[in-house]
């Protein structure tokens, strides 16, 4: 693997997955310490409930990029699965196409909006823009693994093989 | 409602012809429609961003299938089947049995019904093979009383409902009780007639000392749905402090009483949560995008008066809604019915005076269902591949089962007291 390739699967591995399953715990663990607080000190704490649920927003958002890595999302198949591989082939590319215009198109946008964004959430005064990053980061993560995605299916057309060269359970075909 | 309106929903109809993922496909044709009318694209942000951080009880969801991970990875089920093997003693199809118990116990514990096919469902239909049922059968079986998963509580479909239509959870999971005892009756029955007609085996002997041990070493799991309920029930809990309460008992006795999970397991458990979090919260994601063009496209509005003219009773609504939700459950996702469909035609729900709880329960058996129908009977793949049986056979072998469930489907929803008897008692 060239060292390009192992630095973004690095990067791509901190954002997606070990930073999300962090939050996660962070969140779990919140929700414990606020039925704790609530329930056996009688004294209930706001911040767990603030924590948790902007926790969430991140769980989710970057959780859906770590889906889509590993092709988990939710897919409607009858008409791909009657399909030839080359037909498949189009019809992958034809996806990644509206993935990467559309998401473009909608960064720039995203990301204004968030460095113009003043509010701070009430008790722990944690700016949105930081809670709300994840969206933007998942926009970028599903138009780069769709070009990626894109150009080895580009690649598979022009060679005629059509087949699917990267496979979600195989860590080399990840970025 | 302006032409614009074509733009989300052709968007939608090309995720599902070119296969891309339909989270993707939504945000996609949000973004389109943002561009089409002029609005802002950081608009479609704040309407996401916030919409997540207001849906406090959608944290439920990955505590519950976090908790589902760590059932099935720490062998838990075994000593749910262990016990439910206990209960049914010797009876001709008794595995048949088992597994209906097992799966009921099950749902006490998880939400989903994909977790209780995988997890359960591999021990279920191994057993079934040793005792010489025929897979089709036990495949067919199985796969159908996973359908209890989401019907019994705790619910990830109800927790999705709740945050749609404004339900209670709390009503939601208690009115979910007696549908699924009603679920497990008609499929007893069914078991009953097949086993006798075909001859299924006889379960093993039970033995007093058997009973006694397979009850003691299943009672810390037990207790897990014992939480929950009472924590809800008693409104001690809210049902996401329920999820999280039974996600940490669940670890205390998978690592200390069970000592069946090691820290790379849980590894691995929370990177499956993640992942199917993730896959469940993008198409949440893009319903947030799609609910803000329904909104501002005042479709429900125009779905009221068009089916107010057509449909002049809840009854004859009741039974549009089951069809039209089997429907959509055979074609698909649960999470996309319920998100894109839903809101749609919840105002009429409420035009005919129809209990949100009631309908919430009928709308999310129907979508189960759904997921024992071709084409995206997700159950029947899970199954099929577990018990290597072609689609073919299994579907045959479900089709009848699929025939009492719809019974059951219809006893609750001509006689609402079978779901609203019990949401009188939450507190």
């Amino acid at each position: 693997m060239g060292v390009i390739r192992k630095v973004f699967r690095r990067f791509a591995d901190f954002i997606e997955v070990q930073l999300p399953i962090a939050v996660f715990v962070m969140l779990f663990l919140a929700f414990l310490i606020n039925v704790f607080f609530r329930y056996v000190v009688r004294d209930p704490q706001n911040w767990t409930f603030e924590l948790s649920i902007n926790a969430f927003v991140v769980v989710g958002l970057l959780g859906a990029c770590a889906a889509y890595r590993m092709e988990d999302h939710v897919v409607f198949d009858l008409l791909y699965t009657r399909l030839n591989s080359k037909g498949r082939n189009i019809l992958r590319m034809i996806s990644s196409v509206i993935v990467i215009v559309f998401f473009s198109i909608a960064l720039p946008g995203s990301i204004r909006y968030l460095v113009r964004l003043p509010a701070v959430t009430s008790i722990m005064r944690i700016p949105l823009r930081y809670i709300f990053l994840p969206y933007p980061i998942l926009l970028i993560s599903m138009v780069s693994r769709s070009a990626y995605r894109l150009v080895l299916d580009i690649k598979a057309f022009r060679n005629k093989s059509y087949v699917q060269s990267y496979n979600p359970e195989h860590g080399d075909a990840l970025i | 409602m302006s032409w614009y309106l074509l733009i989300p929903f052709g968007f939608l109809i090309v995720a599902f012809a070119i296969r891309m993922p339909i989270g993707l496909g939504m945000l996609a044709g949000s973004i389109a429609y943002y561009i089409a009318k002029g609005l802002s694209l950081g608009s479609l942000l704040n309407t996401v961003c916030y919409g997540l951080t207001n849906a406090y009880i959608l944290i439920a969801i990955p505590l519950f299938i976090f908790t589902a991970n760590v059932m099935n990875s720490s062998e838990v089920t075994d000593k749910i089947f262990a016990f439910a093997r206990s209960l049914i003693g010797r009876r001709h199809g008794a595995t048949g049995y088992v597994n209906i118990v097992a799966s009921l116990i099950f749902a006490g514990m998880t939400g989903s019904a994909v977790a209780d096919a995988s997890g359960l469902g591999t021990l279920e239909i191994a057993q079934m093979k040793k005792e010489g049922y025929d897979m089709p059968f036990s495949c067919a079986i199985t796969a159908s009383t996973a359908v209890i998963g989401p019907i019994f509580p705790p619910s990830i479909p109800f927790v999705i409902y709740a945050m749609i239509s404004g339900a209670s959870v709390g009503k939601l999971f208690m009115g979910g009780m007696v549908p699924a005892i009603i679920l497990c009756i008609v499929m007893g029955v069914y078991v009953y007639f097949v086993s006798k007609k075909r001859g299924y085996p006889i379960g093993a002997k039970v033995t007093f000392r058997y009973f006694i041990s397979s009850t003691f070493k299943a009672v810390p799991a037990l207790l897990t749905p014992a939480i929950l309920l009472l924590g809800i029930y008693t409104g001690i809990m809210t049902p996401t402090e329920a999820g999280a309460v039974a996600a940490a008992y669940t670890l205390i006795i998978a690592f200390l009483v069970y000592r069946t999970l090691n820290a790379r397991a849980l590894g691995t458990i929370l990177f499956n949560t993640l992942r199917i979090t993730g896959a469940i919260f993008l198409v949440i994601a893009g319903a947030y995008g799609f609910s803000f063009i329904v909104t501002s496209e005042q479709v429900s509005k125009i779905v009221v008066e068009a089916m107010s003219g057509i449909v002049h009773s809840p009854w004859v609504f009741l039974l549009t809604a089951n069809i039209l939700f089997l429907i959509l459950g055979a074609l698909v996702d649960v999470n996309v019915s319920e998100l894109v469909f839903i809101p749609i035609i919840l105002p009429l729900v409420k035009y005919f005076n129809i209990d949100l709880v009631h309908f919430g329960v009928l709308i999310c058996l129907n979508m189960m269902i759904g997921l024992l129908t071709p084409p995206f009977g997700m159950l029947l793949f899970v199954t099929a591949g577990i018990g290597k049986v072609s689609m073919k056979d299994l579907i045959r072998e479900v089709l009848p089962l699929i025939g009492v469930l719809l019974v059951a489907l219809a006893i609750i929803t001509y006689i609402p007291d079978t779901v609203m008897f019990m949401t009188h008692l939450v507190k």
